[in-house]
Formats: structure tokens, C-alpha cells, sequence
């Protein structure tokens, strides 16, 4: 077993700025100390630049839902079938009318509707 | 040979890490930064500053010519990176100088747990006076945290050139942190045309062109006195109580 040496005495005449003797190195602090400070830091407003670090709990959040079938907004009532020379009269039908096609389709739809109507009057429904 | 040469030989094997904060920005932080980094290097010791404002103005300055070879200076605004860049910085200069930018962001917090001593320059406002007093509550905590004292003290910046000459609301405000128990430089950094040359030109007070001679003495007096009592307020903090 072997005493340690005593550390060599400073200079008298020199002001030492660590009265302890040691030099004044900071070692870069633990990641607790870090983590800590920041914690404390943060409750003043001193915040990280940098985006929170995606823990496990926000991996079972950000993964992706099962997607669920939404109610259709339109139901659809109405089966259009379109046949041959069907887009061409349509067209026809707006342009010799001076009308809207939107305008057009709604002519047409109140005659789908007034149609079906009288099928269920005269009991021709499926 | 500057008067700060037997203060540095006093602080030698030892590297000071001072730190210049403060949450406001336009408080002279920077101009602070430099006047201290010259002031040391003319005296003889070598000097690293941080650069840790995203605009770099150091940076900028140290690009210019005229930077004295013992100043060195080096970019970073990354906050983790910055510990490890301020621990890098002091196993090579004898003094290592970090200006923050002005805001409040964890890399001051990180900034402070490498930090010997923390300067807040202040100006003589109100708002100033607020921020400021967040400044010092955020060293103590760090303090807490690095379970160890981090000194710190204020610095009243860009007053008029006269030191008899002090508003009401700044001196009121003297009274309050002295009356808080905070340690303020006995010099004011005041606010001289030299000061903003020197970020325009490039060099030290003494390679300012265009200058009375007259401007850049007292401009040099300012800043030596200024780094005298940084250096004081080191050796105090490391008296015994």
C-alpha cells in the first residue's frame, strides 16, 4: 500500500483563482444534470428549439387508424347508365336550351324522380 | 502590454468560460463579448469566443481583417452541440467567451452548466430590468441543477459616456438590484460610436480608422476598466466566503 504524494505547493507569489487548488475544468454534465436543467428551464420559458423526441406512447398514437367506411353523402338512388350518343344529346340539350349543364342535369333529375313516382302509383316497384 | 497581462498570469492554468445573457436582445451582449475578447488577447492570453447567436455578428467580425491571432472564433447554435463545443474550446484558449442570442431557449440553460461566469448586460429601462431579473433567476436555477455555484453579476450597457449622468427609472433600478443582493460592475459599458465601427471595420479599438484619437481612448479606457472588473468579479467568486 502506497501513501499518495502531496500535491506539489503553488507558487507563493501567484494569485491562484482556484483557491482549492484544482483547475477550474468543467466536465460536460451527466444527461440527468442536462435533462434536468432543461426541465427547469423550460417551467421559465427557456424552451428547445428542437422537436420532442418521439417516445414509444407517441408511436402507438401517430400509427396509422384503421380506416373505417364513411356514410355515403349522395346515396345513390339513381343508377344512370350511359349510352351510346347519351353525352352528345346532353350536350346538344344545354346548348340548343341556352342552359347550365348543371341546370340541365337537375331537368333531367326531376324527370327521373316524376318517373319514379308514378311507378310506385302504379304499384310497378321492384 | 495591457494592465490585464497580471490578472490573466493570475488566472492561468485555469480557462473561464463567461457567458453574456440576457432574454432581451439590443442590450449590447455582443459588443460586450468583443470588447472582453480583445481587452484579453491584447493582454496576452488566447481567447475563444462562441458565437451562439444565429446571426453570427461575431462570426461576421472575425471574417473581417484585423482579428488579433489569439482570437478565435467559432460558430454554434446547436443546443446540445454547444456543451461539448464550449469543452472543446476550453482545453485550447486560456479564456473561452459565449455570446447568446437574445432570447430565452434551452441553450442558455446548457450554456450556463459549462459557465464559470454568467454577465447580464442590462441597459437603464424598465424592460431591460425585467428580463434581466429572469436572466439571474435562470443562472440560480442552472446553479441548482450543475449542483455547483455559477457566479454571475450585471453590467449596465450603453449609458451615456458620463458616468454622472443616469436617469431616475436607472438608478432606481440600480438600487433594486443592489437592494435583490446581485452584483453589478462598478463600469458601464457606455455607448460609443467606436463600440458599432468596430463591427463595421473589423480589428480592435486601436486599428479603428476614421476616429479621433480622443474616441478611441476613452473607448479603450471603457473597455479595459470593463474587463478589469469581469476579472474581478472572477476572483471574488472564487474568494472564500
Amino acid at each position: 500500500m502506497t501513501d499518495k504524494a502531496p500535491p506539489e505547493s503553488r507558487m507563493t507569489g501567484i494569485t491562484s483563482f482556484s483557491d482549492d487548488g484544482e483547475p477550474d475544468y468543467i466536465a460536460p454534465p451527466s444527461r440527468e444534470v442536462r435533462e434536468q436543467a432543461k426541465a427547469v428551464g423550460a417551467a421559465m420559458g427557456f424552451v428547445s428549439d428542437k422537436p420532442l423526441a418521439s417516445s414509444s406512447t407517441d408511436a402507438i398514437e401517430t400509427a396509422p387508424k384503421k380506416r373505417t367506411r364513411a356514410p355515403s353523402q349522395y346515396p345513390d338512388h339513381y343508377n344512370l347508365r350511359l349510352r351510346t350518343g347519351d353525352r352528345e344529346r346532353f350536350d346538344d340539350y344545354a346548348y340548343r336550351h341556352r342552359l347550365p349543364k348543371g341546370e340541365v342535369f337537375r331537368i333531367m333529375l326531376d324527370l327521373i324522380e316524376e318517373r319514379e313516382a308514378e311507378q310506385v302509383r302504379a304499384g310497378n316497384v321492384d | 502590454m495591457s494592465v490585464l497581462c497580471n490578472t490573466c498570469n493570475a488566472l492561468e492554468n485555469n480557462v473561464p468560460v463567461i457567458t453574456l445573457l440576457s432574454p432581451k436582445g439590443g442590450v449590447g451582449k455582443t459588443t460586450a463579448a468583443l470588447l472582453l475578447a480583445i481587452e484579453f488577447a491584447e493582454g496576452g492570453a488566447t481567447v475563444t469566443i462562441v458565437d451562439a447567436d444565429p446571426n453570427f455578428p461575431l462570426a461576421k467580425w472575425g471574417s473581417m481583417p484585423g482579428r488579433p491571432e489569439r482570437i478565435e472564433v467559432v460558430q454554434e447554435t446547436d443546443e446540445d452541440a454547444i456543451i461539448d463545443t464550449i469543452d472543446a474550446a476550453q482545453k485550447r484558449s486560456r479564456f473561452v467567451i459565449v455570446d447568446l442570442e437574445g432570447r430565452a431557449s434551452a441553450r442558455v440553460t446548457n450554456t450556463l452548466l459549462m459557465t464559470h461566469l454568467a454577465i447580464v448586460p442590462m441597459q437603464g429601462s424598465v424592460l431591460d430590468s425585467d428580463q434581466a431579473a429572469r436572466a439571474f433567476q435562470s443562472i440560480r436555477r442552472a446553479s441548482k441543477a450543475a449542483q455547483r455555484e455559477i457566479a454571475f453579476a450585471g453590467v449596465f450597457t450603453r449609458t451615456p459616456a458620463s458616468d454622472r449622468i443616469r436617469s431616475r427609472v436607472a438608478q432606481q433600478i440600480a438600487d433594486s438590484i443592489q437592494a435583490g443582493g446581485i452584483k453589478t460592475l462598478d463600469t458601464s459599458i457606455a455607448e460609443r460610436t467606436v463600440y458599432r465601427s468596430l463591427f463595421a471595420q473589423g480589428g480592435t479599438l486601436g486599428d479603428l480608422k476614421g476616429t479621433s484619437k480622443t474616441s478611441i481612448d476613452s473607448a479603450r479606457a471603457n473597455a479595459a476598466s470593463f474587463a478589469r472588473d469581469v476579472l474581478e468579479a472572477m476572483n471574488s467568486s472564487k474568494a472564500p466566503a
